[in-house]
C-alpha cells in the first residue's frame, strides 16, 4: 500500500514504483505498489505463494509491462536501463540444445554493453567442467547455477533474483548467500524473494511483505521473521 | 550497423541449434517426401496430370513443412523463456525477427532443393532450365513462405494451442507465395514455352462447378425479365 512508501532519501534511487499494478486474466496479481530502493541498498520481498513476488521481480526487471503504475530504474525509462538489470527467475532462460559456454556466448555477443570473461564466470560458479556440456544434460541445481554465471558474467548494476534457492543444495544455497554477499560489496543494488525469512534477512537490509497482491508491511529486514510468521521452510 | 551484428548472432545461435536438433529437421524432410508420395498416390498412374502439376505439389509440401518448421523455431525459444532472456540483454526485436527468419529459410529452402530429386523421381519431370534457376526459384518461393511466416509463429507462440495456431495464422498469408511462384517453378520444370499458371481459372473453376447447378434455380420462370 501508498503508506508503506519510506522517507524520501538523498540518494539516487534504483527502483522507484509509483502504483505499480498488474492483472492476469482478470485477477489482480499485483496492485496499488509504491517502492522506492537507492542505488546500493537490498530489499528482501517476502510473502505466501501466489502473494505476487514474481509479477513484482518481474516488472521490476521489465519483463512484464505493468497494467497500472509507474516505474522508474535508476531514474529513468525502465526498459532503457535493461543492459544494467539481472534478472535470475522461474523461466531460467536457457537454450537446451546449446551448451553451458555456448548460452553465454549467444548472451555476450548479442549485448550491447561488454561483460566479464565468459569462462571466469563459469569458473565461478563451479561450472567450468562442464562447459562444454549441452544445457539439457544438466539437474535443476547446475541449471541455477548457469543463470547465476549469465549474472555474474553481465555484472549489473540492479540484480533481481527471484527464489534463488530453489533447486539448490546446501552449498548452492551458501554460494547464492556468497553472491549476494559479493555483489552489494561491488555496489550493486539487490531485490530478492524467498521463503527463507531468516537468511533472507540476514542478507538485506530492508524488507517488504506482500500479501494478495499488495504491500502488508515494509520495515527493516531484521524485523521481518516477526511479520512474515515465523520461520519458513 | 548493430542491427545487422545482433541478426548475424541471432542467426548463427538458430542454426548451430538447428544443426544440433537435427532429427527435428529429418522429421520435417520425410514429412515432405511422405507428401509429395501421397500427391502421386492421389493422382494414380497419369504421368501427363502427374508433370502438370509437380511444381504445385512441390509448393504444397513446401508450405506444409513450414507450419511445422516455423513453428519448431519459436518454440525452443520458449521453452525456458529464452525469448525474454534475449529481448532482457536487450536485443533488438528486428534483429530477432531478421535472424530467425534467414534461419528458416536457409531450412525450407534447404528442404525444398533436397525435394528436387525425389520429385524427378515420382513426378517424371525434367528440368530444362537448369537446376541453378529452379533452386532460384524455390529460395524466392520460400522466402515469400517464410517472411509472413516467421511473423505468424512468434505471433502464436505465445497461444496456448500454438501447434494448433500456427497453421492457420500461416494460411491467411503464406499460400501467397507459392501461388505467385508455382508458374515460375512451372516454367523451370517444364520449359520456358509453358504457360503461366492462370490465376483467374480457379475462381472460374469454382464458380461454374458451385453455381451452375444453381443457377437455373436463380432464373426466373418462363425466361426471366423478357416475358
Amino acid at each position: 500500500m501508498s503508506e508503506a512508501v519510506l522517507a524520501p532519501s538523498p540518494r539516487v534511487l534504483a527502483v522507484s514504483a509509483r502504483g505499480l499494478a498488474r492483472r492476469h486474466t482478470g485477477r489482480w496479481a499485483l496492485r496499488g505498489v509504491d517502492l522506492d530502493v537507492a542505488v546500493g541498498d537490498s530489499l528482501l520481498v517476502l510473502g505466501a505463494n501466489g502473494s505476487g513476488k514474481t509479477t513484482l521481480i518481474r516488472l521490476l526487471g521489465t519483463a512484464l509491462t505493468p497494467s497500472a503504475g509507474t516505474l522508474k530504474l535508476f531514474g529513468g525509462d525502465a526498459e532503457a536501463a535493461r543492459p544494467r538489470v539481472g534478472m535470475v527467475s522461474h523461466a531460467d532462460h536457457h537454450y537446451d540444445d546449446l551448451s553451458a559456454r555456448e548460452n553465454l556466448l549467444v548472451g555476450a555477443s548479442l549485448s550491447p554493453r561488454p561483460g566479464s570473461s565468459v569462462d571466469a564466470a563459469l569458473a565461478a560458479v563451479g561450472l567450468d567442467s562442464r562447459a562444454n556440456d549441452i544445457v539439457r544434460t544438466f539437474s535443476a541445481g547446475m541449471r541455477k547455477r548457469l543463470s547465476f554465471a549469465r549474472l555474474l558474467w553481465k555484472k549489473p548494476e540492479l540484480v533481481l533474483l527471484d527464489e534463488p534457492y530453489a533447486g539448490l543444495d546446501p552449498a548452492g544455497g551458501r554460494f547464492v548467500d556468497q553472491l549476494v554477499r559479493d555483489l552489494r560489496a561491488a555496489g550493486s543494488t539487490v531485490v530478492f524473494s524467498t521463503h527463507q525469512v531468516e537468511r533472507g534477512a540476514a542478507l538485506c537490509d530492508e524488507a517488504v511483505l506482500l500479501e494478495a497482491g499488495r504491500v502488508k508491511w515494509r520495515g527493516n529486514a531484521a524485523d521481518a521473521l516477526e511479520h512474515a510468521g515465523g520461520p519458513q521452510e | 550497423m548493430e542491427l545487422i551484428y545482433q541478426c548475424a548472432n541471432v542467426l548463427r545461435k538458430d542454426l548451430l541449434q538447428q544443426w544440433r536438433a537435427r532429427s527435428r529437421l529429418v522429421a520435417v524432410g520425410v514429412f515432405g517426401l511422405t507428401t509429395l508420395l501421397l500427391f502421386s498416390f492421389a493422382n494414380g498412374p497419369d504421368t501427363v496430370m502427374l508433370r502438370a502439376n509437380a511444381a504445385g505439389y512441390l509448393w504444397l509440401a513446401l508450405l506444409l513443412c513450414s507450419t511445422l518448421s516455423l513453428a519448431e523455431s519459436f518454440r525452443v525459444e520458449m521453452q525456458n523463456g529464452a525469448l525474454e532472456g534475449l529481448l532482457l540483454l536487450p536485443t533488438d526485436p528486428r534483429a530477432i525477427y531478421y535472424g530467425k527468419a534467414i534461419a528458416n529459410l536457409l531450412v525450407l529452402a534447404g528442404l525444398g532443393v533436397a525435394l528436387i530429386p525425389v520429385m524427378v523421381a515420382l513426378y517424371d519431370v525434367s528440368i530444362p532450365m537448369g537446376v541453378p534457376h529452379l533452386v532460384g526459384v524455390i529460395t524466392l518461393g520460400s522466402a515469400g513462405l517464410v517472411a509472413p511466416g516467421t511473423l505468424y509463429a512468434a505471433l502464436s507462440a505465445r497461444a496456448r494451442q500454438r501447434r494448433a495456431a500456427t497453421p492457420p495464422a500461416l494460411s491467411t498469408g503464406g499460400p501467397g507465395a507459392p501461388v505467385v511462384g508455382q508458374g515460375h517453378l512451372a516454367r523451370a520444370l517444364r520449359g520456358s514455352d509453358a504457360p503461366d499458371l492462370e490465376l483467374a481459372r480457379p475462381p472460374h473453376r469454382v464458380q461454374r462447378h458451385l453455381l451452375e447447378p444453381v443457377r437455373p434455380a436463380l432464373r426466373p420462370r418462363g425466361g426471366g425479365l423478357t416475358r
